[in-house]
C-alpha cells in the first residue's frame, strides 16, 4: 500500500520537479554580461527613438514654460520634476538627447576617419612620413584632450559645428596610432608581399589588403569614443563653453541645475544620470566587441 | 642607461618646441581683440591703441611668435592682460593648491584601483567581481562636475559632514580629490583585473603550482609582481589627466587653483595666463612621461636589457 502511494506521488512529483529543473537551468543561461549589453542595447534605443522622434515619450513641449510649475519636485505628473522655467524635465532631457547623440557620433566619425587616414599613411608608407606625421600626434598629445579641445573651441567660437570639431581634432593623436601600429604588424604579411609582386599600385594594397584589417580596432576604439567624446562634449558645455540653444544640451542643463542644488537637486543629477548611463552603454559595447574581434579568443 | 636617458631628453627637445608652437597658433586664433575687450565698453580708439602698443599685439605675427619661443624658454611668461601681474607668479602662486589636489586624488586612485583590481580578479567571474566591474566601469564614465554636485549635495548640504567649496584645510580636498580621482581608480582597476588574468596564464604560473608553491604566494609572490608593472605607465597617464581634470573639479567646488585660473582666464581673453598654463601641462606631460618610461627601465630587467 505505502509503496504503491509512494511510486504514485513521486511519479507525480517528477515531472513537477523536472520542469522547475529545467526552468531553473533557463535563468541561469542569462549571464551578467548578457544582462548588461541587453541593458545598453535597451538604452540606446530608447535615445535613437528619443532623438528621431521625441513627442512619442512625452505629450509636454521642451520650451513651454510655465511659471506656476517653477521647480516641481518629481510626481505623477512631472517623473523628474520640473526646472526652474518650469519645463518638464523629463521632456527637456528626451528632446535634448539629439544634440548629445549627434555630438557623440560625429565627433567620433571625424576623428575615426582622420586618425585612419593619417595612421594608414604612416604605417604603410613608413620612413620619413611616419616620423614626421609621428612627431605631430607626439605634439598634439601632450596639449590633454579636454584642454585643447576648450582652447579650440574657444578659438574658432562655439558654434555646434564647431564643438565637433574641436572635440575630434583632440581624438585624432590615439586613434591615428593604434592604427598606424596596426598597419605596421599587416604590412610585412606575406599576401601584401604577393600584392606588391604582381604589381598592385600602393593605393591599391592599401584599400584592398590593409584596410580591411583596421576596421576591428577602429570599430571598437570609435565605440568607445562616443562615449569619451559626449563626456568632453558636455563638459565643454559644462564650462559654458557650449552652443546654448533653446532645447538646452544635458550638460548645459547640468551646469544650469547646479545653481538650483540646494532647492531642487533634480535639475542636476538627471541630466548627469542620462549622461553616465550613456557613456556605459557605450563602453560596454565597445568592451563586448573587442572581446568578440579578438583574433586570440 | 644613462645613455638612454640623454637620448629620451633630446628627444624631447622637438616635442617642447612643437607644442610651444601649436599653443602660439591656436592662441592667436583667439577671436576677439583683448585690447578692445580690456578697453572696456567705451571704445575709445586712441586707448585701445595704447593699449595694443603695450602688450605688443601690434607687432608683426612672426615678432611676437620669437619673442615668445625667447621668452617662454627662458621661463618669462609676460604679464597677465586682466591685472598684469606676472604670468609666472600667478602660477607659482596657484600650482600648491592644485598639486594638493593631484597627489592626493592620485594617490586615492591608486590604493582603491589596484586593490578593487585585485579583488576583481580573484573572485573572478563571480558576484563580487560583477558588482566591481560594474562600479569602476560606471567610475570611468560618469562626468566629474555630475559626481562632483552629487557629493557637494550629500556630503555638504544634507549630511553637513565635509566642506562644499575653497581651500586650505585637509578636509576641503577630501571631496574634490575623491570627484578627480575616482575616473582612474576606474581605470587602473580595469587594468590591473586585466593584466592579472594575462599573466596568471603565463608557462611560469603552471611550474609554480606545479612545484606546490600555494594559491596565495602564487598571486602575491609572483604574479603581482608581473601584473602590475603595465599599470605604472597608466599611473602616469592618470597624473596627468589629474591636471586636466583639475579643470572641471576646481570649477565645481569654487577652488584656488591652475584648473580655474585657465578657466577664468578663457573668459577674459588673458592669452599669456592661457598660453603658460597649457604650455606648463605640456611639459608636465612630457616629463612625467619620461620619468615612466627611466622608472621602468629601473623595474623591467627586459627593458633594461633592450636599452642597453
Amino acid at each position: 500500500m505505502s509503496i504503491v502511494s509512494n511510486s504514485i506521488s513521486s511519479d507525480a512529483a517528477l515531472p513537477l520537479a523536472a520542469q522547475r529543473k529545467r526552468r531553473k537551468l533557463r535563468l541561469r543561461k542569462v549571464t551578467f554580461p548578457q544582462l548588461y549589453i541587453t541593458a545598453s542595447l535597451v538604452y540606446l534605443l530608447f535615445l535613437l527613438v528619443s532623438a528621431i522622434t521625441p513627442q512619442l515619450l512625452t505629450h509636454y513641449s521642451p520650451t513651454a514654460m510655465n511659471a506656476s510649475e517653477l521647480l516641481q519636485s518629481p510626481s505623477l505628473q512631472h517623473w523628474l520634476g520640473t526646472d526652474h522655467f518650469g519645463r518638464d524635465l523629463w521632456t527637456v532631457l528626451v528632446y535634448g538627447s539629439r544634440q548629445s547623440l549627434l555630438l557623440g557620433v560625429v565627433s567620433v566619425l571625424i576623428g575615426g576617419i582622420a586618425g585612419l587616414l593619417l595612421g594608414l599613411v604612416a604605417g604603410y608608407f613608413g620612413g620619413i612620413v611616419d616620423t614626421l606625421l609621428m612627431r605631430l600626434t607626439d605634439i598634439l598629445m601632450t596639449i590633454p584632450g579636454t584642454l585643447l579641445a576648450i582652447v579650440i573651441a574657444v578659438a574658432i567660437g562655439p558654434t555646434f559645428f564647431n564643438v565637433i570639431l574641436a572635440i575630434s581634432i583632440s581624438t585624432i593623436p590615439s586613434k591615428a596610432r593604434v592604427i598606424r601600429s596596426t598597419v605596421i604588424s599587416l604590412r610585412s604579411r606575406m599576401y601584401v608581399d604577393a600584392a606588391k609582386a604582381i604589381g598592385t599600385s600602393h593605393l591599391q594594397i592599401m584599400l584592398r589588403h590593409i584596410l580591411p584589417g583596421c576596421w576591428s580596432p577602429l570599430l571598437v576604439m570609435t565605440t568607445i569614443g562616443v562615449g569619451t567624446s559626449i563626456l568632453a562634449g558636455t563638459g565643454l558645455s559644462f564650462l559654458g563653453l557650449g552652443v546654448i540653444k533653446e532645447i538646452p544640451d544635458w550638460g548645459y542643463l547640468l551646469s544650469e541645475g547646479r545653481s538650483y542644488m540646494t532647492v531642487a537637486w533634480w535639475i542636476a543629477a538627471f541630466p548627469g544620470l542620462f549622461i553616465t548611463l550613456l557613456v556605459v552603454a557605450f563602453n560596454l559595447l565597445g568592451d563586448e566587441l573587442r572581446d568578440r574581434l579578438d583574433p586570440k579568443k | 642607461m644613462v645613455k638612454y636617458i640623454i637620448n629620451r631628453l633630446i628627444l624631447a627637445v622637438p616635442v617642447i618646441l612643437g607644442s610651444l608652437t601649436l599653443v602660439f597658433l591656436i592662441i592667436h586664433w583667439l577671436p576677439g581683440d583683448p585690447a578692445r575687450m580690456l578697453a572696456g565698453d567705451d571704445h575709445a580708439e586712441d586707448r585701445i591703441q595704447y593699449l595694443q602698443e603695450q602688450l605688443g599685439l601690434n607687432r608683426p605675427l612672426w615678432v611676437q611668435y620669437f619673442t615668445y619661443l625667447w621668452d617662454s624658454m627662458r621661463g618669462d611668461f609676460g604679464h597677465s592682460f586682466a591685472n598684469q601681474q606676472p604670468v609666472m607668479d600667478r602660477l607659482l602662486s596657484q600650482l600648491p593648491s592644485t598639486a594638493e589636489l593631484a597627489v592626493v586624488s592620485t594617490i586615492f586612485a591608486i590604493i582603491t584601483g589596484i586593490t578593487l583590481g585585485i579583488l576583481s580578479a580573484v573572485y573572478r567571474n563571480r558576484l563580487v567581481d560583477y558588482v566591481i566591474r560594474i562600479v569602476s566601469l560606471f567610475g570611468v564614465s560618469m562626468p566629474k562636475f555630475w559626481l562632483g554636485i552629487l557629493l557637494i549635495l550629500i556630503f555638504s548640504v544634507h549630511l553637513h559632514l565635509l566642506p562644499a567649496i575653497g581651500n586650505g584645510s585637509f578636509k576641503q580636498v577630501i571631496l574634490p580629490a575623491f570627484a578627480l580621482g575616482v575616473t582612474g581608480a576606474g581605470i587602473l582597476a580595469r587594468m590591473v583585473r586585466n593584466s592579472i588574468l594575462e599573466v596568471i596564464e603565463d608557462p611560469f604560473v603552471t611550474t609554480l603550482r606545479a612545484k606546490g608553491v600555494t594559491e596565495r604566494k602564487v598571486l602575491y609572490l609572483h604574479v603581482l609582481r608581473n601584473a602590475l608593472l603595465p599599470s605604472l605607465t597608466i599611473i602616469g597617464v592618470i597624473f596627468v589627466g589629474m591636471l586636466e581634470g583639475a579643470v572641471v573639479t576646481e570649477t565645481v567646488f569654487a577652488r584656488q587653483g591652475i584648473g580655474k585660473m585657465v578657466v577664468d582666464a578663457i573668459g577674459q581673453k588673458d592669452i599669456p595666463v592661457i598660453q603658460a598654463s597649457i604650455l606648463i601641462c605640456a611639459v608636465f606631460n612630457i616629463v612625467v612621461n619620461l620619468l615612466v618610461d627611466i622608472s621602468y627601465s629601473f623595474v623591467d630587467p627586459r627593458v633594461r636589457q633592450q636599452s642597453a
